[in-house]
């Protein structure tokens, strides 16, 4: 994952995508805590609200593969298959502690 | 020059904050001002006051959604003529139709890339800009027209396909009503009865103004709506101080069978189904020419073959004698549509007038019946 290069093809500065991801990373986290509250409770309907927002920001930053764990995490939720959204969840927190690290990583260096 | 510097505003309307900040970032980036909100009854604060140039739209939001959004903005006049873009995962057909027909100008589905979104925020920018132009244009053309054009009335023998039957009496040093019949297309015809406030020698040229306007505007490519908000734009450049109508306009789609009614502070037209009773379509509205922003009366109704529609001016149930007030007198009016059902569409409106002038034998104002059959 090349972050100069997707900061690049969506019309960005480095700084600029930089600051984004920060935004990005922080509402990632809060969607995934409510994904997870929302599968404790068995409540599909929060789960599919957090899911469509993890959804939505993913794709629109440039994160086409972890847009569509999410996506599959909204479906299940709009089926009340509890058990597929637990599994689309842990897909998206490997997903985006990948992203996260390379971030980290970018910065660092 | 002014124009050269000018800075666009876009107000930026999503729950989600990361597509915020993306898209205000791309849209800064590119000189333009953005304003952002994260719920509905906030963007719709932003927009009253600020007037931005576009709205970027969120469809799902907690609360307020942006179909709701939408509907709010466009009966606000303050806002009504703001374009608005949605912005939505939502990808069915369905969707994108009711977004359009609630007055969205375009649909971007998410995931978006953020240079897609800026190349259509440019594209109905330019568009906008047009529209505008094309108004100041037309504005500028009328107002260079220096006699006033003999006014020519649409007889039903000049449009037979518009079946249509008409009464008109202009009284001398009293000519403010006047009614148009327009070809829209094979199936569609445009129907409009106005008053202007005031008589005066300049109204026969200012009725010349309207019917040109009339002529321009109602096409195909506007809806109803859409052809009277521009025609107000132009009016509101080239009326004089204290001087505006009342109109109503029917658009009449025979293939469709619907017929949408737009009443701009006019009488209401009466609908009379081929197998029920008169019945007025009771509509508010701002009158046209008054005021920059405005809000029309609008309603779409289906329909039937044999079906009537009456458009008519006040003086035929409010004579400035004041004798009959138009509780009594629309009662009245109601009586003697249904009384003359069965007579041709092309002496109706005549016979109306005659059932009527019973209760105002000496009537001071012009009169215009205008009946039309579907």
């Amino acid at each position: 994952m090349d972050l100069k290069r997707l900061a690049r093809e969506r019309g960005f500065s480095y700084s600029e995508f930089s600051n984004l991801m920060d935004i990005f990373i922080d509402v990632t986290k809060k969607d995934i805590s409510l994904l997870e509250r929302a599968i404790q409770e068995n409540d599909m309907t929060a789960a599919g609200d957090a899911a469509h927002s993890l959804k939505g920001s993913a794709g629109n930053m440039g994160f086409p593969e972890l847009a569509k764990a999410a996506k599959s995490a909204e479906t299940y939720a709009k089926e009340g298959k509890s058990e597929l959204v637990k599994q689309a969840t842990m897909v998206i927190k490997e997903m985006f502690g990948s992203i996260v690290s390379t971030c980290r990583d970018m910065e660092s260096t | 020059m002014e124009n050269s510097k000018r800075q666009f505003t876009v107000l930026i309307v999503d729950d989600n904050l990361v597509n915020l900040k993306l898209l205000a970032t791309t849209l800064d980036n590119y000189g333009y001002r953005t304003l952002t909100a994260i719920d509905g009854p906030t963007a719709r604060k932003i927009a009253a006051s600020e007037k931005p140039d576009l709205i970027l739209l969120d469809i799902k939001m907690p609360g307020e959604d942006g179909f709701d959004v939408i509907r709010k903005l466009k009966k606000n006049p303050a806002t009504s003529s703001i374009p608005v873009i949605f912005l939505s995962g939502m990808i069915e057909l369905e969707s994108k139709l009711t977004g359009f027909e609630l007055g969205a100008v375009d649909y971007i589905t998410k995931p978006f890339h953020p240079l897609e979104v800026l190349a259509r925020v440019r594209l109905h920018l330019k568009l906008s800009i047009a529209t505008n132009s094309l108004i100041n244009n037309q504005a500028d053309k009328l107002k260079q027209i220096m006699e006033a054009q003999t006014t020519m009335l649409t007889t039903p023998a000049c449009q037979p396909n518009a079946k249509f039957g008409v009464y008109y009496r202009a009284l001398e040093e009293a000519g403010g009503d006047f009614y148009e019949v327009l070809p829209i297309s094979d199936d569609i015809y445009g129907y409009f009865v106005a008053d202007f406030s005031g008589h005066d020698i300049k109204t026969s040229y200012l009725i010349s103004s309207v019917k040109a306007l009339l002529k321009q505007n109602c096409t195909p490519v506007y809806k109803p709506i859409e052809s009277m908000n521009i025609i107000n734009e132009v009016l509101i450049k080239i009326l004089p101080e204290e001087k505006y109508l009342t109109a109503c306009y029917a658009s009449l789609n025979r293939r469709t069978r619907s017929m949408t009614i737009i009443n701009a502070g006019h009488p209401p037209a009466v609908y009379q189904s081929v197998d029920g009773d008169s019945r007025f379509i009771m509509l508010d509205g701002d009158v046209l020419g008054g005021f920059d922003s405005v809000s029309f009366g609008e309603e779409e109704i289906t329909v039937a073959p044999g079906d009537r529609i009456f458009l008519y001016s006040d003086g035929l149930v409010e004579p400035s004698q004041g004798k009959i007030l138009w509780t009594k007198g629309s009662a009245k009016l109601l009586e003697a549509c249904d009384a003359v059902r069965n007579e041709p569409i092309k002496t109706a409106p005549q016979q109306i007038v005659e059932k009527l002038s019973h209760d105002c034998p000496q009537c001071d104002d012009d009169v215009i019946v205008l009946g039309i059959e579907v």
